[in-house]
Order: structure tokens, then sequence, then C-alpha cells
């Protein structure tokens, strides 16, 4: 059972590896990411005509030749977790995953601060950060499942 | 008596940091925590969340109510430790029990200053860091209708974060600064005056170079204070709150043969003066980067980061404290304002001001001999983080320094090599990262 708030190294931590070589800057990583946090979880329908675009907790940057995702690391020291005030980032002892509860985030930036990767996204409209979850309930995350080149691959 | 392998005294952010950082390498040793607060800790900065009605007691709660007993710790919560004795491994608390330790904590934090003018102890007169004090100002105020107009003392964080829940109380708000600007020790002077825009048009005025020197009973217009002004003006208010900083409470820790000056002194271990007896938070004095000195750092990433490098430590795992510098979040009137490590350049020269500004947002940084030292950055911030990373770090900013300062700042501004080594969670001033 997990512990809360208690940290440890836990043994086979799943992580989000990033190939730089491999992107090709295609962002289809953001498409996926956002429709899997999107209530339908449905392409379509997440961006589907009229509808305001969703957001997703991947972004990938570009300028010439380079590119790559932005994504969360899932420290084993978290210093988001560290700096959040509320108790809204926890680290989860048994995945090893970093974990955001939006009901909890108070929006005071401190875990953006804390960010080495600045992987942690400000959603002004709502007030409150985003980050990678590791798509709870799928075996594989979208963005990784997505990605048509392997620059984002699932290490144990 | 009861006796404890660890024993903590203070039940906020760097007594929990403690408690988880003892638990990730032993899970077993008996712990326990004395907190003069009454249940268990809070989030001390979202007192303001409670002072506006925002959020409830139980909403700002810093850890679910199964963290103490998931992680086997005995809370005695509402009594204080009174005494400490270390040769006997003993503390008495105010409840008349003596519990013994093997190793102890001190996270005691500070205590609010409220300078010597005349009618300090007057009804209507708060100071502003526990939650019992934003629940005696709810009531205080309740009983005055609501209240009409409040004047702060203090420009810092703890008064604009109080001016903004008393803003949306609907009360009229006075604030009174010693300096020329708000936020001084944090910001840079253009930053704080960028954010004093924002604080005008939320309706706040702003009285600089200007300090309370009394309290009398109020004159006019039913107020009960009027408060008496260095200029000679005097406010009538409701209330006033004095938030003029904290101090580290060094008492039980000097009294108990500890030593203390600005802050209960530690090593990177967090180990104070006398072995097996560690200490963090806002009650302990840590080196600066910059300054060598030996301040506490008052923001909780600090008292929490702090905290978990000495459980580790007390659990037997070598662990060495590694921020050594200032990190300031704060979001107000949802104006996002960052700032880590040196915000003012020194006397002296030899640290250059780089500045960027567009709409709604800016940043200033500061560097000296092509290292990064410190940043103000308001609006656009979504990657103060890796320039806070760059600042631990000590690496040369080189060729890619003007990158800096765009809006859109990201991992892919830095060489590659460094990006490397940020995804590896390498960014500190240790051997293992080349970055320095
Ligand atoms: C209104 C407000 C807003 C803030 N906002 C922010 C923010 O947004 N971001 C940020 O980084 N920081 C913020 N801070 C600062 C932050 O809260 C502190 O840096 C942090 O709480 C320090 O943690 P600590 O554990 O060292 O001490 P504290 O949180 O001060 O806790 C010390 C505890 O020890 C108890 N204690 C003291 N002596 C004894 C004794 N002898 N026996 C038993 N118990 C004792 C005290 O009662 C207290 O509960 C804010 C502070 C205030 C007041």
């Amino acid at each position: 059972m997990k512990k809360a708030g208690e940290m440890k190294r836990t043994g086979a931590v799943r992580k989000i590896q990033i190939r730089e070589e491999a992107c090709i800057g295609c962002h289809l990583c953001e498409f996926y990411c956002a429709a899997e946090h999107h209530p339908s979880k449905d392409l379509l329908k997440a961006f589907g005509p009229g509808r305001e675009r969703p957001r997703g907790r991947v972004r990938v940057v570009e300028e010439g030749p380079v590119s790559f995702a932005l994504v969360c690391r899932h420290c084993d020291e978290p210093l988001c977790v560290f700096a959040c005030v509320s108790g809204a980032m926890e680290r989860d002892l048994e995945t090893g995953k970093v974990i955001h509860d939006p009901e909890r985030c108070v929006g005071c930036l401190s875990c953006i601060l804390a960010c080495a990767n600045g992987t942690i996204l400000w959603d002004e409209k709502r007030g409150v950060v985003a980050k990678c979850d590791l798509c709870p309930g799928r075996e594989v995350p979208a963005c990784v499942a997505g990605c048509p080149n392997e620059a984002l691959i699932l290490t144990e | 008596m009861e006796a404890y392998r660890y024993l903590i005294i203070g039940n906020s952010t760097g007594g929990i940091g403690t408690v988880e950082g003892i638990r990730a390498v032993d899970p077993e040793g008996s712990i326990a925590v004395i907190g003069e607060e009454t249940g268990p800790a809070y989030a001390r900065p979202l007192i303001s969340e409670l002072l506006s009605g925002e959020k409830t007691q139980e909403e700002i709660f810093y850890r679910p109510s199964r963290f103490y007993p998931e992680n086997r710790v005995d809370l005695f919560a509402g009594t204080r430790a009174e005494e400490i004795d270390i040769s006997g491994r003993l503390v008495r608390t105010g409840d008349g029990k003596t519990r013994g330790w093997e190793k102890l904590l001190l996270a005691v934090g500070g205590a609010p200053i409220v300078p010597e003018f005349e009618g300090r102890e007057r009804p209507g007169v708060f100071t502003f860091t526990t939650r019992e004090d934003a629940l005696q100002i709810r009531e205080y105020l309740r009983k005055r209708g609501g209240g009409k107009r409040v004047v702060i003392l203090g420009g810092g964080l703890i008064g604009l974060k109080a001016a903004e829940a008393f803003r949306a109380r609907g009360l009229e708000v006075v604030m009174v600064e010693l300096q020329d600007r708000v936020l001084a020790p944090v910001l840079d002077p253009a930053s704080s005056r960028w954010l004093e825009n924002v604080l005008s048009r939320e309706g706040i005025s702003l009285r600089f170079q200007e300090t309370v020197t009394g309290v009398r009973p109020g004159r006019t217009g039913g107020f009960p204070l009027s408060v008496e002004l260095k200029s000679g003006d005097s406010l009538p208010a409701d209330l006033l709150l004095v938030a003029i900083g904290v101090r580290p409470r060094v008492e039980l820790a000097r009294a108990s043969g500890l030593q203390a000056d600005r802050g209960i002194m530690v090593n990177p271990r967090m180990e104070t003066s006398t072995a097996g007896i560690f200490s963090c938070g806002d009650a302990a004095g840590i080196g600066d980067f910059f300054t060598g000195g030996n301040r506490p750092i008052p923001v909780w990433i600090n008292a929490y980061w702090g905290g978990r490098v000495a459980g580790m430590n007390m659990a037997g795992e070598e662990r060495e404290y590694e921020m050594g510098m200032m990190m300031n979040a704060l979001r107000i009137f949802g104006k996002p304002v960052l700032s880590a490590g040196m915000v003012n350049p020194p006397a002296g020269g030899g640290v250059e001001v780089l500045q960027g500004e567009e709409k709604g947002s800016r940043r200033a940084l500061l560097v000296r001999d092509g290292r990064l030292l410190g940043f103000s950055i308001l609006g656009e911030i979504q990657s103060a983080g890796i320039l806070a990373a760059l600042i631990r770090s000590g690496a040369e900013i080189g060729e890619f320094r003007p990158r800096l300062l765009k809006p859109d700042f990201s991992l892919l501004d830095l060489p590659r090599g460094f990006r490397e080594e940020l995804r590896e969670g390498r960014w500190n001033r240790s051997e293992k990262s080349s970055l320095a």
C-alpha cells in the first residue's frame, strides 16, 4: 500500500526516456496526451471542430533541426514535491510516480520554480499546474504509444 | 517515560520533511513529533486562503489524515517543548511529560517581529503567521460587521498575501513599508515597480519610506484604531496587521546549550553544534552560496528539504543539503512573481543585470563572472526552474547567455550536455555534476 508522503527509492520505476535524435517534431505526442487527458479520451472528440483545444502535459520544443518533448522526469528526489506548499504534489512510493492533485493545488507556482526541467505546465486559466501522470490505467503512456519514431520510450 | 529513536520538535513542514526523510531510510525506528499548535500539520502559506474564506481549516491540512499512523508517528500536538536536557537526552513538555530520544530535531520556525511602538498590545493589532491568527482576525472582523479598512505594516510576502485576502473580503487596504518599494529583499527594483502597478490597480494604497509609530483609540468615522505614522499622518482603521518578518526561535536551542546566532547553527548535514541534534527550516541558519552567512532562508521548500536531509542523516544515510539560496514563488492577484538567488546587486559592482520586458511579463537576471547568480521573473514564468537549477549548479552560462532572457526559454536553449544532466537530475554543486 502507498504510504502518504513517504518517499523511498522503489525498485522498478517506469520512466519516459527522451531520445532527441529520434524526434521528428511532429507534435503527435502532444495530441495523444491532450486526448488521453480529455474526458472523452478520444482524439477526434477532444480536437473536434468548435471545441476549445485541450492542453496536454507534454510539450514539444523545436529550433532548426533539433526538437524534443518536454515531459516530467518523475525524479527520485522530486524538488517539486519538496516545494509544494499545499500537499498537492506527492511521490507515490510504489510506482515512483510524482502525482499531482489539481483539487488540492492552489497555483502557488512553487513547483515550477523548483523543477529543473521546466516540465510542469502552468494552466493560467484554471489557476493550477498540470504535469505528466504516466497515464493511469494504460499499460504504455499515450505519448509513448503514439510516437511514430520512438523518440519517447518507456524504460523500467 | 516514553523514549523514541527520533524525536522532532515542531509539527510543520520542517518536521514533516524530517519524518519523510527518516522513513525513506528507516521504516522501523520509533518517531514522535511534538507540536505547539493543535492538530495535524497545515499549509502555513495558505492561512491567507483561510482568512479570505476561500478555504476551510480541513482544506489546508498539509498531509492526509492517514499520514501519522501510516508513518507510525506519535503526534503530541498542542503542547510545547519547554526544556531540552542534552546529557540526559530528554525533552520536557508543557503538559508535564518528559520524553527520551536518541536523535533530536528542532524545526521550531520563526516568531513574528513586532516593533516597540506604543499601543502594540491593543485589541485590533495582529500578526499573521499561524492558523490561529487567521481565525482570530476573521472573528474580530465579524464582530465589527466585516470592518472597513485595515493597515498592513510591511510590504513583504506575508503582508502582500494578507492584503490580497483582505481585498477579497472587501476591505480597504493601506500598506505601510519602510523601504521605498515592495518585496525589496526578494525582487530587483524594477520588478518591485511592476508589481506595485498591479497592487495599485487592485486598490491597495501604498505608503513607502513610512512606518507605524503608535496605535491610539480611533477618533473618527467609528474606527476603533488610529494608526499613527512617522510622517505625522494618522490612519483611522479597524485593524493593524504587523507583517515585517519573522525571527528564528532560537531560545530553546540556546537555553539547552546549542550554538545559535541568527539561527540555530547547522552544518551541511543539518546537524547542530551537538552531535545527534539536528535543525532545519525557519529556525536554522544555513549557509548561503553567495554570502556564506548562516541566516535562515525562511521559505517552505528550504524547511521541507532541509528537514528531509536532516531526517536521512538522523537515520544513518549521509546527505548534504544543497539548496543554499533564496527561492521565492508567489502569485498575487493572479500575477506570477518568482525569484531566486541574489536579486539585488551588491555595492561594489562586478554584477551585471540583464533585463527583458514584454507585455505582461518581465525578467531581470544577475550575472557575475559568466555565472547566473539570481533572477526575478514576473508574468511568463514557465521555465524559471531551469534558471534556478543553473544558479544552484554554479555552471558557466557562456554562449547561451542571451537566450536566458527569452520569454519562451526552455531546455532547448541549453547546450545538449546540459540538458542531459538536468534530465538526469544532476544540477547541484557536487562533483557528480559536470555543469559546475
Ligand atoms: C502567511 C504566510 C505565507 C507564506 N507563504 C509562503 C509561500 O508562499 N512560499 C514559501 O515558500 N513560504 C511561505 N511562507 C513561509 C513558510 O511558511 C515557512 O518558511 C515555513 O513554514 C517554515 O517551516 P518550519 O517548519 O521551519 O517552521 P514553521 O512552519 O514556522 O513551524 C514551526 C512549528 O514549530 C512549533 N514550535 C515552535 N516552538 C516549539 C516548541 N518549543 N515546542 C513545540 N512546538 C514548537 C510552532 O508552533 C510551529 O507550529 C509563508 C509564511 C506565512 C506566515
